[in-house]
């Protein structure tokens, strides 16, 4: 039996996140008539967008009870809709926001929810998800048991636009606890994190750099090649780096056209926000160290002795070129 | 005020391997406290001796020998601790295992429950916000800085574009973010003095669950099949710096990066 397949839509900007562009296309590939929600105060410009994403139709929470995205609001909406529509299956794009909203809507719903999932198909009527786990070295096919089935992707997708589906407003009545946190003051960061998005090249760091000091030589390294510093969460929950700068799961997605991951071990958490990089260079102590599965180059060496002899290098080449 | 903090008790990792005191052996089938959880048992103590006149209970669900683990929470700084165990729990999912907690904290009436917060990708990840939906409470993650005064608790949420600073109605769910706090330690004279403090172990009846809705019975998701990863991209491996830096120097020209 052909799924019925809802999209959860993430976005940033008044843009549907690429994680988000994924979970649409998975959607579409599953259930031609697939729907996607978005969830939000004012997104009216966000369900534009996501209309010509090739889904049938799109479905749009908006009010205040939405604002801030309040995951707990959106998890009203995605158990409101599943009930009014007969969707039997919700994607969700991989990102803080919409696991927060995948486990509660579970509750509400109680419904399965499997999660990091880099795929969902049909296998002979079945609903199967593909995910990896402990530290990607296994692969894990997953199912569902229950009527109605969440799951949670990790991966991006170019946004599409090559559709013109419907766009219909959702009442939502939310639950009384959804709709009592209250945002008092916001501290943005000082940049906005487009430059480490955008950057060619990105050097990032991890705990395997021992403290602050190795992102210096990081910083040297990004600015030789015209590039910017990343950071991997340990290293920013050590405050070895500022939190805008973390690259993974709960920090930025980059895809450069070069990633040079030092003293990073390779944690499923970081590898969602850089694996769609084009080449992957690591440097590591560990020979076992995850990262090393899916480089293009790896060095195993401390990458404290390594930048050195690596910007040592750059310098000379560019001096024999004449260009530095 | 009564403050319940959510721990789980986990095997080792290798780097947190225990060694037996008395042989000297690696303790095998030792479990241990998982470490995001001493984050939110801290927030949790900070606010004891913050405001005086708070509780703080330790609620966990896992296998028997777990209770000699709560014992290192009540040797932290607990008051007292509760462990819901039943054979029947094993294989639960989030939705089941979220279940079995909410039931234990129903029985444990709480101005703030609190966890640690995981790495996305750990089973114990969503169970914060699986939790809240179970209680219908209100949730907060990524916490650090929680006050509570007159019925309110503020924190800063840490996301990826900068700081919030919130408030929420208690009672409510709230994930410590690692950031929030340094754990302490515990000395010679907690340890003895957790010896006197409650551990109540509970079965599944004793909560009012039905093992129907527990363990793979109750879950629903399961795994259909387990196998070793294909490496998506192994490239060039280098054992010397030397080596390793000509290599990423070719890879940048190549791209027209130098």
């Amino acid at each position: 039996m052909t799924p019925h397949v809802l999209a959860f839509v993430v976005h940033r900007l008044g843009r549907p996140t690429p994680e988000s562009a994924f979970a649409l296309e998975q959607a579409r590939e599953l259930d031609e008539d697939a729907g996607a929600l978005v969830a939000g105060e004012g997104v009216a410009i966000v369900a534009r967008a996501v209309a010509e994403s090739g889904v049938a139709r799109v479905h749009v929470a908006d009010g205040p009870a939405f604002r801030g995205d309040s995951p707990q609001a959106c998890a009203d909406a995605v158990t409101a809709l599943v009930g009014q529509a007969r969707y039997d299956t919700v994607l969700f794009p991989g990102s803080a926001l919409a696991l927060e909203v995948a486990a509660a809507s579970a509750v509400q719903l109680e419904a399965g929810v499997n999660w990091g999932l880099l795929e969902v198909r049909l296998e002979s009527g079945d609903l199967v998800g593909r995910r990896r786990a402990l530290d990607d070295s296994v692969e894990v096919e997953v199912g569902w048991t229950t009527p109605v089935r969440l799951a949670v992707l990790r991966g991006t997708a170019q946004a599409l636009r090559d559709g013109t589906a419907g766009i219909e407003d959702l009442a939502v009545e939310t639950s009384p606890w959804s709709t009592r946190l209250r945002i008092l003051e916001s501290v943005p960061n000082p940049a906005d994190g487009a430059t480490l998005e955008r950057a060619a090249v990105v050097v990032a760091g991890g705990r395997g750099l021992g403290g602050p000091d190795g992102f210096e030589l990081l910083e040297q390294l990004a600015e030789a090649l015209g590039g910017a510093v990343g950071a991997s969460m340990p290293a920013v929950e050590a405050g070895w780096y500022p939190r805008l700068a973390q690259i993974g799961q709960s920090g930025t997605t980059v895809s450069p056209r070069v990633y040079i991951a030092c003293g990073i071990s390779g944690a499923m958490q970081h590898t969602v926000g850089m694996e769609s990089s084009e080449a992957i260079v690591a440097v590591n102590t560990d020979p076992r160290a995850p990262i090393f599965r899916f480089c293009d180059v790896g060095v195993v060496a401390d990458a404290r002795e390594f930048v050195p002899r690596l910007l040592a290098l750059i310098r000379t080449r560019a001096g024999a070129s004449g260009a530095y | 005020m009564r403050v319940a903090v959510c721990v789980k008790c986990v095997p080792p990792t290798s780097s947190m391997r225990r060694l037996d005191a008395d042989t000297g052996r690696l303790m095998r089938g030792s479990l241990v406290l998982n470490a995001p959880d001493l984050h939110a048992l801290e927030a949790a103590l900070q606010l004891r001796d913050d405001m005086g006149d708070t509780e703080v209970v330790g609620v966990s669900v896992g296998p028997e020998r777990a209770a000699a683990v709560l014992r290192d929470v009540l040797a932290l700084g607990a008051d007292r601790c509760v462990l819901v165990s039943d054979d029947r729990i094993a294989g639960s999912d989030l939705v089941a295992t979220s279940r079995v907690l909410a039931a234990a904290l129903e029985g444990c009436v709480s101005d703030l429950v609190l966890l640690g917060q995981e790495g996305n990708d750990a089973n114990g990840a969503l169970l914060w916000a699986a939790l809240a939906a179970r209680l219908r409470l209100p949730a907060l993650s990524h916490a650090s800085q929680i006050r509570v005064a007159d019925g309110v608790l503020t924190a800063m949420r840490t996301a990826k574009d900068g700081a919030e600073r919130v408030e929420a109605p208690v009672p409510c769910v709230v994930s410590v973010a690692a950031s929030a706090n340094r754990p302490r330690n515990a000395a010679l004279r907690d340890v003895v003095a957790a010896r006197s403090k409650r551990c109540e172990v509970l079965s599944l009846s004793d909560v009012g669950l039905d093992g129907e809705l527990v363990g793979t019975t109750g879950s629903g998701t399961t795994v259909r099949a387990v196998r070793q990863a294909v490496a998506s991209r192994r490239g060039l491996i280098l054992e010397t710096c030397d080596a390793g830096a000509v290599a990423v120097a070719d890879l940048l020209a190549e791209r027209e990066l130098l």
